[in-house]
């Protein structure tokens, strides 16, 4: 009860915080120079044509009615048509909403499953071989340039080795999923590094502590303490972590996306901010700016569960 | 000890797991066989209104789907029938009479009649945005007597009225259809009587074009299936053509051109360095002439483009009609530069900034190339990087210094380039600022000129005086590097840009 309680508290604060983001990010669009008329027209906007593509877009209203027609179209959960492409944001939306969830999802899979049993083994093995060599390798993860990984990727596993195909998204799901392999693994690397070297510390720290040596004195079995003192409580600020990584892999990894040549949400954004598709870019921010809501959310709750004396209020 | 190594291996299982499971689904995949012929460019068509529309990323699709009264030729120097297989000019030449081929069909089976001629023409003349109503505001009355006969009359003479009906704007479509889908609708799928008929379009990965059952040249396409895909990563998109995945693409970097045989198409294109004639120092065409001489074009174009283009001969394109091959032009020659610039009052030079659009990877190393020649003769050059869109109207309200354009042409008539570089009104001389009315009277004549010879003089005299003035460096002519398999044939790209693909075919 005190659990749903505080979800819907948190559900209803969004609201505000939403609204807020309609009004920066129809405010900033407009604020860049260049309009999506003139780099539609580019070289050949005469000053009469300039005017007449406007128009049709419906750019030569006052600044107020296309604000509050875009808010209009909100509250209906429609997002208008894309100045450029004249089809319904949604539409464009939907399918790349699969692509990037899609890629999201399984590079977390692969963050988790790469990064939660080396970290704990670093950890447990403090500066003996196998800590010294993950710690290394993590660096080496992290600092490597992610379009470069993913050129590399493609050369090996693409062009040379033939597992996988040279980007692109296939055209039935058991294509999808093999052609968002190498991204996802590319993608989950510098996460994975990053986690790694958090959860270790965190072990480290929390195998030290008072609470766990009690645990042990009090003669609990060892994979006993390991699971439900040790990994639980190291976990949390790792989970933390994660949840934010996700978030920011939500909004598109822009640079997996050209590379492995996927439609993806982050490429249809970075697009649209240069062809000035004010209607595509509001969408896509507003969706962006509820799912990262909803994930901070579903974080702060699974706080509770991780550790029961996170209190939710 | 134990709990840490179990861990591991449930991680590893996992891994493994996934990777079966992908593996299978590869597997499954496999099974297909590979029909359509795949051709790869770095950006998708964003709309395909044939008439509204002005970016090379969707005109240069339209020949696949759409054709006209008549045609520009593959190699982009003449007009020749196509739906038209003759007509008629009145004495006074301001009727033209076209006897059209019989049986013609859309691509989705309904007969082309005259109504569907006359609504087309006279949307593409009256349409509001866009930016080819130009090419046929000399238009004065369309009339179709039957279904095989289309009467144009003209307002006053008009050289270059063909030149006009060969551009895509110019196509016919299907009226019950256009009425039927509305504009929106139209721009997503328009239907032609061209080679092939779009199937599907998934934005920002690929269109695919099949066969048009209907097609009135016997045998041809060639080739049932073709899809075009959209790889932005300049590495990926080659990747994919070592590959094999796909059959051609284009837009190769000038230095993979070698390693993957690439081949370079004649184009219409040219590059400029485009000077704001309103700023204090380059308003003196002294300068403007310095800073030409000062430019070594040859080495320049051996740098940026490997070899693949050649130093430009005026601004005019080189692949079009009109082009003046013997115009006189300045050698490279820095130390009369210098002469010039002192003579101007800048015997130490001056500084200038040269902006440049975020991402463009020529220009970037044409500015650094620039930089390094001018300054021999003094001029210090800043470059500044501005993304594409807030460049254009800062250059367009002629704020800025020093850009660098391209241009390709979209007719086959030089009227199109010379009124974006010589008639003020339209786009204030390609943003340079520049004006001279006596060129702008020329470009005016020329148009409505009919005798080819007389025509072509005063383009050839457009172009001399557009050198003595020099609002803009021509830098080179380019052409467009396209890679391919092998054993792939009948690729064509008219130095318009146009892809035609009807006889396009993969070997076995």
């Amino acid at each position: 009860m005190e659990q749903l309680n505080y979800i819907l508290k948190r559900t209803l604060q969004i609201i505000p915080v939403l609204f807020f983001v309609t009004i920066l990010i129809f405010v900033m669009m407009r604020l860049i120079p260049g309009d999506p008329a003139s780099v539609m027209l580019g070289d050949k906007a005469t000053p009469e044509l300039l005017k007449q593509v406007q128009a049709r877009m419906g750019l030569d209203k006052p600044y107020l009615v296309q604000y509050l027609i875009f808010l209009r179209n909100l509250l209906s959960f429609d997002f208008g048509n894309s100045l450029l492409y004249v089809v319904p944001v949604s539409q464009l939306l939907a399918k790349r909403i699969v692509v990037t969830l899609t890629l999201t999802i399984m590079a977390a899979i692969f963050v988790i499953v790469i990064s939660f049993p080396l970290g704990y083994l670093a950890g447990r093995k403090k500066d003996r071989l196998p800590d010294q060599i993950i710690r290394t390798s993590a660096l080496v993860a992290l600092s490597m340039p992610q379009f470069w990984l993913g050129i590399l990727c493609l050369l090996l596993f693409g062009l040379k080795l033939r597992w996988f195909p040279v980007g692109g998204w296939g055209s039935d799901w058991g294509e999808h999923l093999r052609s968002l392999v190498l991204p996802a693994f590319t993608e989950a690397l510098a996460t994975s590094a990053l986690m790694i070297r958090n959860l270790r510390n965190n072990v480290v720290d929390v195998a030290r502590s008072d609470y766990v040596d009690f645990a042990r004195s009090k003669g609990l079995k060892e994979s006993v303490v390991r699971s439900r003192h040790i990994v639980r409580n190291a976990l949390i600020s790792t989970v933390t972590l994660l949840a934010l990584r996700i978030g920011g892999m939500l909004g598109g990894a822009v640079i997996i996306e050209t590379v492995f040549a996927l439609p993806g949400v982050g490429s249809l954004m970075v697009q649209s901010v240069f062809s000035r598709d004010y209607s595509v870019v509001q969408a896509v921010v507003f969706m962006f700016a509820s799912l990262v809501l909803v994930v901070n959310l579903i974080t702060d709750v699974s706080y509770s569960f991780l550790d029961p004396r996170v209190k939710l209020e | 000890m134990l709990k840490s190594r179990k861990s591991l291996r449930t991680g590893a299982v996992l891994l493994a797991a996934v990777m079966l499971v992908t593996s299978m689904a590869a597997a499954m995949a496999q099974g297909k066989i590979k029909s359509p012929i795949v051709i790869s460019r770095p950006a998708d068509s964003d709309n395909l209104d044939y008439v509204m529309q002005d970016g090379n990323v969707n005109i240069w699709m339209f020949n696949l789907t759409l054709e006209g009264l008549v045609k520009s030729s593959d190699d982009g120097t003449k007009i020749e029938p196509m739906l038209a297989d003759s007509w008629d000019i009145s004495k006074d030449m301001l009727t033209y009479t076209f006897h059209l081929k019989k049986g013609l069909k859309f691509s989705d089976g309904t007969p082309v009649t005259g109504a569907d001629w006359v609504f087309s023409l006279t949307r593409a003349r009256d349409a509001k945005g866009s930016a080819w109503a130009f090419s046929l505001e000399g238009i004065k009355e369309i009339k179709a007597p039957n279904d095989t006969t289309v009467v144009i009359t003209l307002i006053k003479p008009w050289a270059p009225i063909l030149a006009d009906l060969a551009m895509f704007n110019a196509s016919v479509t299907s009226k019950a259809y256009f009425e039927k889908v509305g504009a929106e609708g139209f721009s997503q799928k328009p239907i032609g009587t061209g080679p092939y008929a779009i199937t599907e379009w998934k934005k920002g990965e690929y269109i695919l074009f099949d066969k048009n059952q209907y097609y009135w040249r016997p045998g041809l396409p060639k080739t049932p299936q073709i899809k075009v895909t959209v790889v932005a990563d300049d590495n990926t998109r080659m990747l994919q053509l070592q590959a094999g995945d796909v059959d051609a693409t284009t837009f190769v970097p000038w230095n993979r051109m070698a390693e993957l045989n690439g081949v370079a198409l004649p184009s219409t294109e040219t590059r400029y360095i485009q000077m704001n004639s309103t700023k204090k120092v380059l308003s003196d065409v002294r300068v403007r002439q310095a800073l030409d001489m000062a430019t070594d074009k040859a080495s320049m174009s051996k740098l940026i483009l490997f070899g693949y283009g050649e130093p430009a001969k005026g601004f005019m394109a080189k692949s079009g009609p009109f082009w003046n091959a013997g115009l006189k032009t300045n050698p490279y020659d820095p130390a009369k530069a210098k002469k010039l610039l002192a003579d101007a009052g800048y015997p130490d030079g001056f500084d200038v900034t040269i902006t440049v659009p975020s991402g463009n990877t020529v220009n970037a190393s044409i500015a650094t190339v620039l930089k390094e020649q001018w300054s021999k003769v003094g001029v210090k050059v800043t470059i500044q990087t501005l993304e594409a869109a807030t460049l254009t109207p800062a250059y367009k309200r002629l704020e800025l210094d020093i850009t660098l354009r391209a241009w390709t042409n979209d007719m086959v008539d030089a009227s199109q380039q010379v009124d974006y570089a010589c008639v003020y009104a339209n786009i204030k001389n390609f943003s340079t600022g520049w004006q001279d009315a006596k060129v702008e009277k020329l470009a005016a004549d020329a148009k409505s000129e009919l005798d080819n010879n007389k025509r072509k003089a005063m383009y050839y005299q457009i172009q001399e005086l557009y050198q003595q003035a020099m609002p803009m460096v021509t830098l080179f002519h380019v052409p467009y590097p396209v890679a391919m398999n092998k054993k792939l044939k009948g690729f064509v790209q008219t130095p318009l840009g146009n892809y035609r693909f009807e006889n396009l075919v993969l070997e076995k």
